[in-house]
């Protein structure tokens, strides 16, 4: 599991993270909330082994990240960018293996097993059906549950994704957190995301981390997270949060500087 | 258009590829046949059986067949370099050429042929056969290593590859070094200004057995080191971030792939001067014939950047003779369209 | 990237024209023959021996004029090109200009033997195309700076590929033509600067007086429309009178680059976006990079002179490098 020791990253000189301690439970999913430019991307980015600490550490099962063999690294976790790269006409089928890339020897070529388990990747996220379409050819949508499955075939307990709605639809998004959520309970996948909506975040996750300027604000489960208070506090917004049903909270909101007494009273 | 490079990609593959080789055949039986000696077919085919004229023996085997398969050899490596060079660095106008290889590999070439011109046939004129001749090659390849290593390092922004960026700079180099090339030879090329000005046209004017066999251990190489990338560059295409997490040791991968495309374009400089724009046109062809299928567009690159320069050669021989249009520049008027094209779709 | 003035313009007009000044009496004594500042006095006011006397006023004053008159010219086209077309990167050197004013002198001198009176047309003719075909294939309307440059790099390989072809067939003239193209102010004189003279100075006065009509092509275009003004028009003229000059000058020194790039950035950092007085500072500028980069070819590997383009690529091209690192717009992958 993955676990942050007072962890400070920077851009150069420019500090993004600050002093932040955290540990992600294993097996559950955990949101990464926030403004913009809060460090949250960074944060992830950080997990996956792709930036070294200014001070502090990020420890992956106990051992430090920096001293982890990067193909051992991605044998335990797997990362989806936030605007992947989709290589000129490939195909989806050929996509998704490659995340069977660290699998094998690099001058090795794919097994009938690797090809096994890109087919049942697709299938969990239900892009079997276009195995032979191009990628660039499928919708937002369906492209990011291409992208979800080549990061299973990868065959990781642990998988990170940096803001995996931001570029999609309503619908989409949707869809892609309960494959997200399926895909956790189904075979105990630890996910670990930044997202940018509080009620996605409220409704899908186990555990929230809430960052603001660099700095952890708050952490634990969405109704001890999700406070009136707090969301006035990180966003400059009013809220009013209730509860649903499931007992998870929901916020309904509007921007603090619309709502200034003082304009009433002059 | 996505669709239909997905219909049949093997079927395209398998006729570009014969119609590749057939073509190849004939530009290289063109080439042995046309020249300033007229060779009827049957004249030519005597001299492959062994009963022909001395002079004919002579003309096909000293002359014509060396050029040939020296300019068959240039084009596979010209193609190979802009091949992987557009891959690695996701840009679709990545080309030795453009990006300054070449003309490192002129600049270091021209200064060694200068430098050994003065050190070792001082006070003799006439002697040519200047050892630096030899090593030409290996000059070029030092010189085309450091611009490489110059343009790639400048490229990066944050420490990721921005194409764009690179590309700019490898043109600002380019300019750099050409004009310095300019400058050396104006003015210490001396009487052998206008031999050098041949080589830096790009021409296989004089090509010899020599120099087949300077190039041909290289051509080895970098097939065996492209050999090697092919898996590693099916991973490569993706994000940098996203390959790092695949287990991939990017940086080393990409210095690799760098290195290799680095020899393959400078190697052939060595031998036959700064030919540009076979490493931008052959890759796209060959990718729009083979869909995103790396080892089917390696195959398309050898056989049609070896067909591309034969034929350019042959085109230049013939066209104006007995004026001999160097091979750089059937290939420069026929790549410049190309590169414009791929300019103006770009978004 | 706001453009503070960061020095008063007394003081940026006064630098430029001391160090000017300075440059051009060193000019005077600096060569082959080192003359003193005594005996360059001496010639000056009519004495002195026959062999200074030439080579001071028939060698050196009037390839320092060209010096100061080209390196001026060159900026100016810079200058005006950046600023008409709204695009930091534009110059004679990268929009494939200079490359073809140079094919189509290479062409002539191979094919005809020319009087040197036909070299400025030619050149003309030759950058004008290359010019027109860069920005035709870059995009009319939208004019972004990375695809123009581009353009113009296919424009100009494919010029220097066809002089370097042509240079095959020249035979006997190649050696000469080369050194040409390396571009050089090397035995320029009084003849040439005659002759090039009326080509740079009436443009490059004409460009000075309408200030007003460049002044709003600096705006957006539906800016500049909505004032009245005949975009399309001005843009051209403005185009084709730096064409001109930037042509005319490449038709006697051979190919200079990468100042028509650097000066107008430099006149900008010093006095901001003050659009009057930015070509005048950049002409000035141009005049003392060029005069200083001559002096320095002829000192450098003396008693040999390098080509003055060598120098000016030198210190060009890392500067563009540089450029391309701090302007955010070309970072974006």
């Amino acid at each position: 599991m993955i676990q942050t020791e007072n962890l400070s990253l920077a851009y150069g000189a420019t500090p993004v993270v600050n002093n932040v301690s955290l540990a992600i439970p294993e097996g559950a999913i955990t949101c990464l909330l926030g403004p913009n430019g809060s460090g949250k991307s960074t944060l992830l980015k950080s997990f996956a082994g792709l930036l070294s600490a200014r001070s502090g550490r990020v420890l992956l099962d106990g051992q430090p990240i920096d001293e982890w063999d990067r193909q051992r690294l991605a044998l335990r976790l797997a990362m989806l960018p936030q605007k992947p790269i989709v290589p000129d006409g490939i195909l989806v089928k050929d996509l998704v293996t490659l995340g069977r890339f660290p699998h094998r020897k690099w001058w090795q070529k794919n097994q009938t097993e690797d090809n096994r388990i890109a087919h049942d990747s697709m299938t969990m996220t239900g892009v079997a059906e276009l195995a032979d379409r191009p990628v660039e050819a499928l919708s937002g949508g369906q492209q990011q549950r291409v992208w979800i499955a080549m990061a299973l075939a990868q065959e990781t307990s642990i998988l990170l994704l940096d803001e995996p709605t931001t570029f999609l639809d309503w619908g989409y998004q949707l869809e892609v957190l309960e494959l997200l959520a399926k895909l956790n309970r189904e075979h105990g996948l630890t996910v670990v995301m930044s997202l940018h909506d509080l009620n996605q975040a409220a409704q899908f996750a186990d555990h929230i981390a809430i960052m603001a300027n660099g700095e952890l604000q708050a952490v634990g489960s969405p109704a001890e997270v999700i406070t009136e208070s707090l969301i006035q506090r990180v966003f400059r917004v009013e809220t009013t949060v209730t509860s649903e049903a499931n007992g998870r909270p929901f916020c309904s909101g509007y921007a603090a500087a619309f709502k200034t007494p003082k304009i009433a009273s002059t | 258009m996505a669709t239909e490079t997905a219909l049949q990609p093997s079927s395209r593959v398998a006729s570009g590829l014969i119609l590749g080789v057939v073509g190849l055949f004939l530009a290289v039986a063109t080439g042995i046949q046309t020249g300033a000696v007229d060779l009827s077919w049957p004249q030519v085919w005597a001299v492959f059986t062994g009963d022909s004229t001395e002079h004919a023996h002579r003309v096909v085997f000293d002359i014509r067949l060396p050029r040939t398969l020296v300019g068959l050899l240039i084009g596979v490596h010209f193609a190979l370099s802009g091949w992987l060079l557009q891959l690695l660095s996701r840009n679709p106008l990545a080309e030795p050429g453009i990006l300054g290889i070449s003309a490192g590999a002129s600049l270091v070439a021209v200064i060694a042929f200068i430098v050994g011109d003065w050190v070792f046939s001082s006070g003799n004129p006439y002697n040519n056969a200047s050892p630096a001749l030899d090593y030409l090659p290996l000059f070029a390849m030092t010189g085309g290593l450091v611009a490489a290593v110059a343009v790639y390092s400048l490229g990066l922004s944050n420490g990721r590859l921005s194409p764009l960026k690179m590309t700019l700079t490898g043109a600002v180099i380019a300019g750099m070094l050409h004009a310095l090339t300019t400058g050396a030879l104006a003015f210490w090329g001396h009487a052998h200004t206008e031999l050098v000005a041949q080589w830096l046209a790009g021409s296989l004017y004089g090509a010899k057995w020599g120099h087949l066999a300077s190039l041909l251990p290289w051509t080895i190489a970098g097939l065996a080191g492209v050999g090697l990338l092919l898996g590693p560059l099916k991973v490569m295409q993706l994000d940098e971030q996203h390959v790092q997490t695949l287990g991939l040791p990017l940086n080393r991968w990409r210095a690799f792939a760098l290195l290799i495309a680095t020899l393959m374009a400078a190697s052939a400089v060595g031998v036959a001067g700064p030919v540009g724009f076979i490493g931008l046109l052959i890759p796209h062809i060959s990718r729009k014939l083979a869909g995103p299928r790396l080892s089917a567009q390696l195959l398309l690159c050898v056989v049609l950047g070896a067909l591309l320069t034969v034929g350019a050669d042959v085109l230049g021989r013939t066209l104006f003779s007995p004026y001999e249009v160097p091979v750089g520049v059937v290939s420069a008027i026929l790549g410049v369209p190309f590169f414009l094209y791929l300019l103006s779709r770009q978004s | 990237m706001a453009n503070h003035p960061n020095v008063p313009l007394y003081r940026a007009y006064g630098t430029a024209f001391l160090i000017l000044a300075v440059l051009f009496v060193l000019g005077l004594m600096a060569g082959s023959r080192w003359v003193s500042p005594s005996s360059l006095w001496t010639v000056l006011s009519g004495g002195g021996d026959i062999l200074t006397k030439v080579s001071v006023m028939e060698l050196r004053l009037p390839r320092n004029l060209l010096g100061i008159l080209g390196g001026a010219a060159l900026g100016m086209a810079g200058a005006v090109m950046q600023g008409v077309t709204r695009n930091p990167l534009a110059s004679p050197g990268l929009t494939g200009v200079i490359a073809s004013a140079a094919l189509a002198v290479v062409s002539l001198r191979t094919l005809a033997n020319p009087d040197a009176f036909w070299l400025p047309l030619m050149a003309l003719a030759g950058g004008f195309l290359g010019g027109a075909l860069t920005f035709v294939i870059s995009g009319r309307r939208q004019l972004q700076p990375e695809r123009v440059v581009l353009a113009g790099i296919a424009v100009t390989s494919l010029a220097t590929a066809v002089t370097t072809g042509l240079l095959l067939v020249s035979g006997a003239e190649a050696a000469e033509l080369y050194y040409w193209l390396a571009g050089s102010l090397m035995g320029r004189g009084w003849v040439q600067l005659e002759l090039v003279l009326p080509w740079l100075v009436l443009p490059m006065a004409a460009l000075l007086a309408m200030h007003r009509p460049f002044k709003l092509l600096q705006l957006d275009d539906d800016l500049a429309l909505a004032m009245g003004l005949a975009v399309g028009r001005w843009r051209l003229i403005f185009l084709l009178l730096s064409l001109l000059i930037a042509a005319a000058l490449v038709a006697f020194t051979g190919p200079i680059v990468f100042i028509g790039l650097v000066a107008p950035h430099i006149a900008r950092r010093m006095i901001g976006s003050e659009i009057k007085h930015w070509l005048p500072l950049t002409a000035l500028l141009g005049a003392l990079l060029l005069l200083s980069a001559d002096i320095l070819a002829r000192q450098l590997a003396f008693p040999q002179e390098l080509p003055v383009g060598m120098l000016t690529a030198l210190i060009g091209a890392p500067w563009l490098i540089y450029l391309l690192n701090t302007k955010t717009s070309v970072r974006s992958a």
